[in-house]
C-alpha cells in the first residue's frame, strides 16, 4: 500500500474517531446529567428524564446517522454495566439499548446476563434478542448453557428461537421433555426449523404437546410439503391437520381430494379455500353436503351452482343460490325467481339477496322478462328484485304492471315505483289513484315527496282539478293532499270554500289529510267557521292534532298556538280532550306553561290534569323543573284522589 | 423485585394433546346448523376471558341468546371473576326459571378454558397485550375467537394471527363493531362507489390520553395475579393506575400495553377509513407524527395521495369526515350521517354498485358465522391491517420521525431501528405466540 493511500486511510479513520469521540463526549454528558434524575427518589419525576433519554436514542438512531447511533450505543453500554449507576437508571438505559444497540453493546449486555439483579438480567436478554449482531446469539446461548430457573431458561430459549439460532438446536432440544420448559423449546425449534430442529421435534411428537404445532409452524415458514405431508398423515388432531393441509394444498392434490371428500368440516373448509376452482368443480358431485357448501362459496363458474340448486340438502341449495350472486348469469335467474317465490325461508332469503345484485351476462334482462309475464308469484319476485336493484329504467314497465289485473303484481309494482319513480311517473300515478288502485296513493306520495319541484307538480294537479268534477275531482284533491306544496294547498283551500256541498266536502276531507304544518291555518279556519258542519269541524281538529304531534320540526311555539286555537274552536269535549293530548305531546316548556293555565279552567281542569301529568313524564329527563311544576299544579288543584296520587308518583321520580 | 411466576402451561394442555388421541373437529353444533336442522340442544359453548369494563355488554348479549351458553369466565382478579361467575349463574337461573344454577366455572388462567373440549369459542376482552397470545392459542386448539380491538399489540402478532386463522380454519371476529352500524357502512359505500369523487383528505377524531407515568410501587391486592396480568410485557412494580381499565386512561395510557389513542379510537376510525377506501388488504405508505417539521396533525398517507389527519377540528361535529372532489361524507355513531350533496345519504345502491358486507349486529354476525363457517365482517386479516396503522402511527410518534411503509411486503422502508418495533420481546414464561 503506498504512503499516500496510507495517509488517506489514517486521515479518514482520524475523522471518524474524532466524530465518534466528539459524539461520545456529548452523549456521555447528556446521559450523565440524566442518570440521577432517572433514579430520583420521587418515582413520578423519573418520567420526564426517561422520555428525554428515549428521545436522544430515537434521534441518534435515525437512518443515515450510524456514527451517532454507535457512539450513543457505546455510552449506554458502558453505563449499563457501571455498578455506580443506580439500578433504575441502568434498567432504563438497557431498555434504550434494546431499541438501538448493535455490536458495541453486546459485551455489556452479555455480562448483564449474569447479573444478580433479575430485572437487569431480563432487560439484557430482551436487548440481546433484538440486537442484530451475531455475537448476541452467542451470548444468549452461553447463558442457556449455564442454566437457571425455568422462567429464565424459557426466556433465553424464546430469544434464541426468535433469532433462528440454528447453533442452539441441540441445546434447546435437550429441554423438549422438561415439563416446564419443553413447550418453549418446541416453539423455538419450530422457529429455527433447521433439519436438526425438525428431527428433534419429530422425536417427541407423541410426548411433547407443542411439537405438532411447532412442526406446523415450521412447515408454513419453510413452505415444506414434506413436513406438512407427514404431519397431515400422522396427526389425528383436526386443527393440526388443517394447518398442515394449508401448506400441502399447493403440491398434493390427493390430500385436497381426501379432505374434500372426508367428514372433517375444518379440513373441508380449508381445502375448499385452497383448491383450484377446477378441482372443486370436478369433485363436487362426490362431496358430502357440508363440503359442497364450502366449495360453492369458492367456485368461479356458474354451472356447479346451477347443478346444486336442486340438491336434496337445503344447505347446499342455499349455498348454490348465494353463489349465483357472484357467478350467475341469465341462466341463474329462473332458479332464483323460483326460489324467491316459493322456496323455503332460507332459500328465499338467499335468492332475494342474489337477485338484488346478480350482474352476470343477461341477468338484468332476464329479470325484466320474468317481471313481464308468467305466474303471479314469480312476477312479484322479479318486480321486487327490480326495486332492490334500483333499476330505474324499469319504471315505465312497472307503471304498466301497476295497472295489471293481478292484484299481487299491481301491488308489487306500485311498491317498486314508490322506491324508483320520479316526476315523470306522477301523471300515471295520479290516474292509478283516480282509478282506485290499491297502493297507488302510497306510491304517489313517496314519489311526490322526492320531487325537486313540488310547485310544478301542484300546478299540474291544479290544472287537472279545474278541468274535472264529481268523484274524479275529489280523487285529485286527495292526491294533492299527498303531494303537498303551496300550489296544491292553495287549490284545495279554494275548493274548500266552494258553494257546492259535495265539492266543499271533498276539499275539506282532502285538506284534513295534509302532511305539512302549513295546512294548520286553513284547517283552523274550517274548524272555527260559523255554521261549520260538525263532521268537518271534528275532522279538521283531528287533522290539526295529527300535525301537532307529527311535525316535530315545527317550532314549539307554533304548535302550542295551533293547539290553543283548536281548543277554542272545538265545541265538544271529545275534541277538546284530543287537543289537550296533542298539546301534551309537545315536549317543551311553552306547552307546559299553556297547560298550567288551562288547569285553572273549571271546564277543562280534569283533562288538562291528565295532559299535565303526561307531559311531566315526558319532560322528566329534559326539563325537570317544568315537570315538577306540572305535577305540583295538579296536586294543588286537588281534582280527584286518583290524579293527586299520580301527581305524587310523578314528584317522587328522580 | 418480587415475582410469582407460574410455569404450568404444559399441564393445562395435556388433555388436549396428541396423548389423548382426540381428534378435535368443529364444535358439534356446526353440522346441525350448516345443514339447517337447528336442534334446540345445540348451543355454542363460550368462554369469556377478561371480565373488566368492556366485557359487560358482550356478556349481556351472549347471556340473552338461546344458541350460546357461557360455560366459563377467566380473569386474573379473583374478586372480578367470582362476581361475574355468580352474576352469570344468577342470570341463567332466572332465564331457566330455576332457584339456583351452577354451570359457569371461573379460572385465573385462560389455558383452562382453552383446554376444555366443551368450549367452542372464546371472547377475548383483555388489555391489548394479551389479545394475540390468547387468540392464537385458542385458534390452534380449534376454538373460534371474538377479540376486542385493536387486534394486536405489534405488527408481527397481526400477521401471525391472520395466518393462524386461515391455516386452522378458525372464525375470528375483531370487535370493530362500527362495521356493523348502518351509517358507517353507508358512508363507506358512498365513498367506494365514487359518489363524492376521489377522496383526498379524511379527518378522524381520536382525542388524547394523559401521558403515561412512572408510578411508585404499591402492594399487590390479595387475589390479583399481577404477574399474569403483565404477561409478556416488561416487569414494572404494581400500581393500581397501571392496571385499571377505564375509558379515560389506566393501562390504555401506557405504550407497554397498547398504542394509546391510536389503538383505542384509532382502531375504530382507521378501520372505517380502510373499509371506505377499499384498502382492507393493504394500507398507507407513510406515517408522519404530529410536530415533525411543523406538521400540525398526525398524518398517514395512502399511495394515491389520500391523507388522513388525526383530530383535525373541522369535522363538523362528526367522528370522521371524508372530503372528495365532488362532495363529502360525515359520519358518527348513533346513525349520524351527513352528505354533500344531501341526497347521497338516501341514494339506493344499484345492482352494479359496490355493496359492502351487511351486518346489523357484530356479535350476532360472529355467532352466525361460527354456525355457517362463513367469513365474518371483520376477520383477522382486516383486523391486522387496521391495527398495523395504529402501531405504525404509534411508532412514528415514539421515534419522532416519519416512517415509510410497504404494505405489500409489510416492511418499514429504510429504517432498521424503527423496524425493531414491529415486534417486542416477551417476558417468560408468557412467550406463547
Amino acid at each position: 500500500m503506498g504512503a499516500t493511500n496510507m495517509k488517506r486511510i489514517v486521515a479518514i479513520l482520524s475523522i471518524i474517531l474524532l466524530a465518534l469521540t466528539a459524539n461520545a463526549v456529548d452523549f456521555t454528558a447528556q446521559v450523565n446529567e440524566l442518570i440521577p434524575k432517572l433514579a430520583a427518589e420521587d418515582v413520578g419525576s423519573r418520567y420526564e428524564p426517561q422520555m428525554q433519554l428515549q428521545a436522544i436514542a430515537a434521534n441518534a438512531s435515525k437512518p443515515g446517522h450510524e456514527t451517532e447511533r454507535a457512539a450513543l450505543g457505546a455510552v449506554l453500554a458502558a453505563k449499563a454495566v457501571d455498578a455506580s449507576v443506580p439500578q433504575p437508571a441502568r434498567v432504563w438505559i438497557v431498555r434504550q439499548i434494546e431499541y438501538i444497540g448493535r455490536g458495541e453493546a453486546v459485551a455489556s449486555l452479555a455480562s448483564l446476563l449474569g447479573s444478580p439483579d433479575a430485572e437487569l438480567r431480563e432487560c439484557a436478554r430482551r436487548a440481546l434478542e433484538k440486537n442484530p449482531d451475531p455475537k448476541a446469539a452467542d451470548s444468549l446461548r452461553e447463558a442457556l448453557q449455564k442454566g437457571g430457573d425455568a422462567a429464565w431458561k424459557i426466556g433465553l430459549i424464546r430469544s434464541l428461537g426468535e433469532k433462528r439460532d440454528a447453533a442452539s438446536t441441540r441445546l434447546i432440544a435437550a429441554s423438549l421433555n422438561d415439563p416446564q420448559v419443553g413447550g418453549a423449546a418446541a416453539k423455538a425449534l419450530g422457529q429455527i426449523a433447521s433439519p436438526e430442529a425438525i428431527q428433534a421435534l419429530w422425536s417427541v411428537i407423541n410426548t411433547q404437546p407443542l411439537a405438532a404445532e411447532s412442526l406446523a409452524c415450521a412447515a408454513s415458514r419453510l413452505n415444506s410439503s414434506e413436513i406438512a405431508a407427514r404431519l397431515y398423515r400422522q396427526s389425528n388432531l383436526s386443527p393440526i391437520r388443517a394447518a398442515a393441509l394449508s401448506v400441502l394444498a399447493k403440491t398434493d392434490p390427493k390430500a385436497l381430494e381426501e379432505a374434500l371428500l372426508g367428514n372433517d368440516l375444518r379440513l373441508q373448509k380449508v381445502a375448499a379455500e385452497l383448491a383450484p376452482p377446477a378441482t372443486l368443480v370436478a369433485l363436487l358431485p362426490k362431496m358430502p353436503s357440508s363440503a359442497k357448501v364450502f366449495a360453492l362459496r369458492a367456485i368461479d363458474t356458474e354451472k356447479p351452482a346451477l347443478d346444486c340448486a336442486a340438491d336434496a340438502d337445503e344447505s347446499v341449495r342455499v349455498a348454490a343460490l348465494e353463489a349465483m350472486l357472484r357467478v350467475g348469469t341469465a341462466y341463474s335467474v329462473p332458479l332464483l325467481i323460483k326460489a324467491a317465490a316459493s322456496g323455503s325461508e332460507a332459500e328465499k332469503v338467499a335468492a332475494i339477496a342474489s337477485l338484488a345484485r346478480i350482474n352476470g351476462r343477461g341477468a338484468a334482462e332476464a329479470i325484466l322478462r320474468q317481471a313481464a309475464e308468467g305466474e303471479s308469484a314469480a312476477r312479484v319476485a322479479a318486480i321486487n328484485a327490480l326495486a332492490a336493484r334500483a333499476a330505474k329504467a324499469s319504471v315505465p314497465a312497472l307503471l304498466q304492471y301497476a295497472a295489471d289485473s293481478d292484484a299481487a303484481v299491481s301491488k308489487a309494482a306500485l311498491q317498486a315505483i314508490a322506491k324508483l319513480g320520479s316526476d315523470e311517473s306522477l301523471d300515471n300515478l295520479v290516474k292509478l289513484v283516480l282509478a282506485g288502485r290499491a297502493g297507488a296513493k302510497d306510491a304517489l306520495q313517496a314519489v311526490a315527496n322526492r320531487s325537486a319541484d313540488k310547485s310544478a307538480v301542484g300546478r299540474k294537479l291544479a290544472a287537472q282539478a279545474q278541468a274535472t268534477s264529481g268523484p274524479q275531482l275529489n280523487g285529485i284533491l286527495e292526491v294533492m293532499a299527498l303531494v303537498g306544496g303551496t300550489e296544491a294547498l292553495d287549490t284545495v283551500v279554494k275548493f274548500a270554500s266552494s258553494s257546492s256541498d259535495d265539492v266543499r266536502d271533498g276539499a275539506i276531507r282532502a285538506l284534513c289529510q295534509w302532511r305539512e304544518f302549513v295546512a294548520v291555518r286553513p284547517l283552523l279556519e274550517v274548524a272555527a267557521a260559523p255554521n261549520v258542519k260538525l263532521t268537518h269541524q271534528v275532522l279538521a281538529i283531528q287533522a290539526v292534532c295529527r300535525l301537532i304531534r307529527s311535525v316535530e320540526s315545527e317550532p314549539a311555539q307554533a304548535r302550542v298556538e295551533a293547539a290553543l286555537a283548536a281548543l277554542k274552536a272545538a265545541s265538544r269535549d271529545q275534541e277538546k280532550r284530543q287537543v289537550l293530548s296533542a298539546l301534551a305531546s309537545i315536549k317543551d316548556r311553552k306547552a307546559a306553561d299553556a297547560i298550567l293555565k288551562l288547569l285553572q279552567d273549571p271546564a277543562l281542569k280534569t283533562d288538562a290534569a291528565h295532559a299535565a301529568l303526561s307531559l311531566a313524564d315526558a319532560l322528566q329527563k329534559s326539563d325537570r323543573n317544568s315537570a315538577r311544576k306540572l305535577a305540583e299544579a295538579v296536586k294543588k288543584a286537588d281534582i280527584s284522589p286518583d290524579l293527586t296520587h299520580k301527581a305524587d308518583e310523578s314528584l317522587k321520580k328522580k | 423485585m418480587k415475582r410469582n411466576c407460574q410455569i404450568s402451561r404444559r399441564n393445562f394442555l395435556k388433555q388436549s394433546a396428541v396423548l389423548a388421541g382426540t381428534a378435535l373437529a368443529f364444535p358439534t353444533i356446526v353440522p346441525s346448523s350448516v345443514f339447517g336442522q337447528n336442534a334446540p340442544s345445540n348451543r355454542i359453548g363460550l368462554g369469556l376471558i377478561g371480565m373488566g369494563l368492556m366485557m359487560g355488554s358482550h356478556q349481556g348479549h351472549f347471556l340473552g341468546r338461546d344458541d350460546c351458553q357461557v360455560l366459563a369466565v377467566c380473569d386474573v382478579d379473583r374478586k372480578k371473576r367470582e362476581e361475574k361467575k355468580a352474576a352469570i349463574e344468577a342470570a341463567y337461573a332466572r332465564k331457566k326459571g330455576l332457584g339456583t344454577y351452577k354451570g359457569c366455572d371461573a379460572y385465573n388462567e385462560f389455558e383452562r378454558i382453552i383446554e376444555r373440549p366443551d368450549i367452542d369459542a372464546v371472547v377475548v376482552v383483555t388489555p391489548d397485550h394479551w389479545h394475540a397470545p390468547i387468540s392464537t392459542m385458542a385458534m390452534r386448539h380449534g376454538k373460534d375467537v371474538y377479540v376486542q380491538k385493536p387486534m394486536t399489540l405489534t405488527i408481527r402478532e397481526g400477521r401471525i394471527m391472520s395466518n393462524v386463522a386461515r391455516q386452522y380454519g378458525a372464525i375470528l371476529q375483531v370487535g370493530s363493531q362500527q362495521r356493523s352500524e348502518w351509517a358507517f357502512r353507508k358512508a363507506c359505500e358512498i365513498v367506494r362507489n365514487g359518489w363524492i369523487g376521489k377522496v383526498h383528505t379524511i379527518y378522524a377524531g381520536l382525542g388524547e390520553f394523559p401521558p403515561p407515568q412512572t408510578l411508585p410501587e404499591q402492594p399487590i391486592p390479595d387475589g390479583f395475579d399481577y404477574d399474569r396480568w403483565l404477561g409478556p410485557t416488561p416487569w414494572y412494580p404494581y400500581n393500581e393506575n397501571r392496571v385499571k381499565g377505564n375509558y379515560g386512561g389506566g393501562w390504555r395510557c401506557f405504550w407497554d400495553y397498547g398504542s394509546r389513542k391510536n389503538g383505542d379510537w384509532g382502531a375504530h376510525h382507521f378501520d372505517i377509513i380502510q373499509w371506505a377506501l377499499g384498502m382492507d388488504d393493504s394500507g398507507p405508505v407513510e406515517f408522519i407524527p404530529k410536530g415533525y417539521n411543523g406538521t400540525e396533525y398526525q398524518t398517514h398517507i395512502y399511495a394515491d395521495g389520500t391523507k388522513v389527519l388525526r383530530d383535525h377540528p373541522d369535522r363538523k361535529g362528526h367522528m370522521i369526515r371524508f372530503l372528495g372532489e365532488k362532495g363529502e361524507v360525515c359520519v358518527s355513531r348513533g346513525g349520524k350521517l351527513d352528505t354533500i350533496p344531501v341526497e347521497l345519504k338516501d341514494r339506493p345502491l344499484g345492482a352494479g354498485d359496490i355493496q359492502l358486507y351487511v351486518s346489523t349486529h357484530h356479535e350476532s354476525n360472529w355467532i352466525d358465522c361460527i354456525k355457517t363457517r362463513k367469513t365474518p365482517i371483520c376477520p383477522a386479516e382486516i383486523g391486522h391491517r387496521t391495527a398495523t396503522i395504529c402501531h405504525l402511527s404509534g411508532i412514528a410518534e415514539r421515534l419522532g420521525r416519519p416512517l415509510k411503509w410497504d404494505p405489500a411486503k409489510e416492511e418499514i422502508i429504510g429504517d432498521a431501528e424503527a423496524s425493531r418495533w414491529m415486534d417486542r420481546p416477551r417476558r417468560a414464561p408468557y412467550t406463547y405466540i
